[in-house]
C-alpha cells in the first residue's frame, strides 16, 4: 500500500529524507564509516538500519569501524535492559527468561553468543556475561562462568545462546553442555534453572523439554539405596581386610 | 512451568552493588564511543535513572559544552536505532 500517493514509488516523505540524513550524520560521527557509503548501503533497497548492526562486516572496512559498530550495538543493547530493568522483575519462567535474552540476543544473529545470567536468591538477575564464538559454535570455558557465579554470589544461572541457523532445536551438544553445567554447579549449591536456545522470534527451553535433570537418566531402579548400602559396606570389609593383611605382613 | 525460588535471604546489599556495576560498564562504554575516556563522571550512586538523565540532559553533570554536544547527539543516534527509528521511518 503506497501511504503517499503524491509520491513517485520508492520516493521518501521530505521529513524521512531528513531524518534519514540526519542518522547517516550520526551514524558516521560515531563510527567513522563514510556517509557517502552508508547512504549507498541504506539506499540500495536490500538494507536497513538494523541490517548495519546485525551484520556490521557488510559495511564496515577495518577493524576500527567494525569495533565502533560492536560497541553501538553493545550501548543500545545494554540501554534497553537498563529501561527494562525493575529491581522487582523476577525471572521466573523461560518466558520471562525469554524476554531478557531476546533483548541481548536480538541484532546478534551473525553468530553464535552464549549468555549466563546470574541471578540471586529471588531470581533477581544480577549480572549478565555474554561471550561470543563462531558462526555454528561457541566454546564455553565452564570454569570461567563458576569463577563468576561464586565471586558474584549468584544462587541461580540461566543460560541462553543462539542459533544463527534461526533452527532453535537443540542439539546433542547443547543438551549434553546442559547436563554438564547442571552436574557442576550443583557442588556449588548454585541451581541451573535453565538453557535457553533463541533462534528469530522463536525459543526452546531445555527445562520445559527435559525436566529439571535435562534429560539426564535417573539411576536405575534395581540400584536403591538398600543396594547402596550393601554396596558400601562390602567395599568397607574389602578394604578393612586389605588393611589388617597389611598389617599383618608388617609385622 | 516455573523456575524455584530459594528460601535463602542474605543478598540484599550484594544485589544492589552488582546492579551499580552493571550502570557503571554502561557509563563506561558510553565514554569509550563519545571518545571521552579520562571524563570524570560516576552515576552509581544515582543508578539507572542518573544513567538515562545524564543521557536526556547532559548539562547538569558536565559543564563542557562539547561534551553535552556529544552525549546529546548519542542520545539522539540511540532513539533512532531503537523503537524511534521505527516511528521516523529509517528502518
Amino acid at each position: 500500500m503506497n501511504y503517499w500517493p503524491c509520491l513517485e514509488r520508492g520516493e521518501l516523505p521530505l521529513v524521512f529524507v531528513d531524518c534519514q540524513k540526519r542518522f547517516i550524520e550520526l551514524f558516521s560521527r560515531f563510527t567513522c564509516i563514510d556517509q557517502q557509503r552508508l547512504a549507498d548501503y541504506l539506499a540500495d533497497g536490500k538494507h536497513n538500519v538494523i541490517d548495519l548492526l546485525q551484520r556490521p562486516h557488510d559495511i564496515a572496512n577495518n577493524e576500527r569501524e567494525l569495533k565502533a559498530i560492536e560497541e553501538l550495538r553493545e550501548l543500545r543493547n545494554m540501554y534497553d535492559i537498563l529501561k527494562s530493568y525493575d529491581r522487582d522483575f523476577r525471572i521466573k519462567s523461560p518466558q520471562d527468561a525469554y524476554n531478557y535474552f531476546r533483548a541481548i540476543h536480538m541484532d546478534r544473529q551473525d553468530k553464535e553468543y552464549f549468555t549466563a545470567l546470574f541471578l540471586n536468591t529471588k531470581n533477581i538477575v544480577i549480572d549478565v556475561k555474554i561471550t561470543s564464538g563462531t558462526i555454528n559454535e561457541t566454546k564455553i570455558y565452564i570454569r570461567e562462568i563458576a569463577k563468576d557465579a561464586l565471586f558474584k554470589n549468584a544462587a541461580a544461572l540461566i543460560f541462553c545462546h543462539n542459533h544463527p541457523s534461526g533452527d532453535p532445536t537443540p542439539s546433542q551438544e547443547d543438551i549434553r553442555l546442559t547436563q554438564r553445567l547442571n552436574e557442576v554447579f550443583r557442588f556449588f549449591d548454585i541451581a541451573v534453572c535453565d538453557h535457553l536456545i533463541v533462534a528469530n522470534e522463536s525459543y526452546v527451553s531445555l527445562l520445559e523439554r527435559f525436566g529439571s535433570n535435562f534429560g539426564v537418566m535417573e539411576e536405575p531402579a534395581e540400584y536403591g539405596i538398600g543396594e547402596k548400602i550393601a554396596r558400601a559396606q562390602e567395599q568397607s570389609r574389602a578394604y578393612s581386610a586389605a588393611a589388617r593383611s597389611r598389617e599383618e605382613i608388617a609385622r | 512451568m516455573r523456575y524455584p525460588e530459594s528460601q535463602e535471604r542474605l543478598e540484599t546489599e550484594k544485589g544492589k552493588t552488582e546492579m551499580y556495576l552493571t550502570v557503571r560498564s554502561v557509563l563506561e562504554l558510553i565514554k569509550r564511543i563519545i571518545d571521552e575516556e579520562n571524563l570524570e563522571l560516576d552515576l552509581t550512586d544515582q543508578g539507572i535513572e542518573g544513567l538515562l538523565s545524564f543521557l536526556n540532559n547532559p548539562e547538569e553533570y558536565v559543564e563542557d559544552a562539547g561534551i553535552c554536544e556529544k552525549v546529546r547527539a548519542l542520545n539522539e543516534l540511540l532513539a533512532m536505532l531503537g523503537e524511534g527509528g521505527v516511528t521516523l521511518g529509517i528502518r
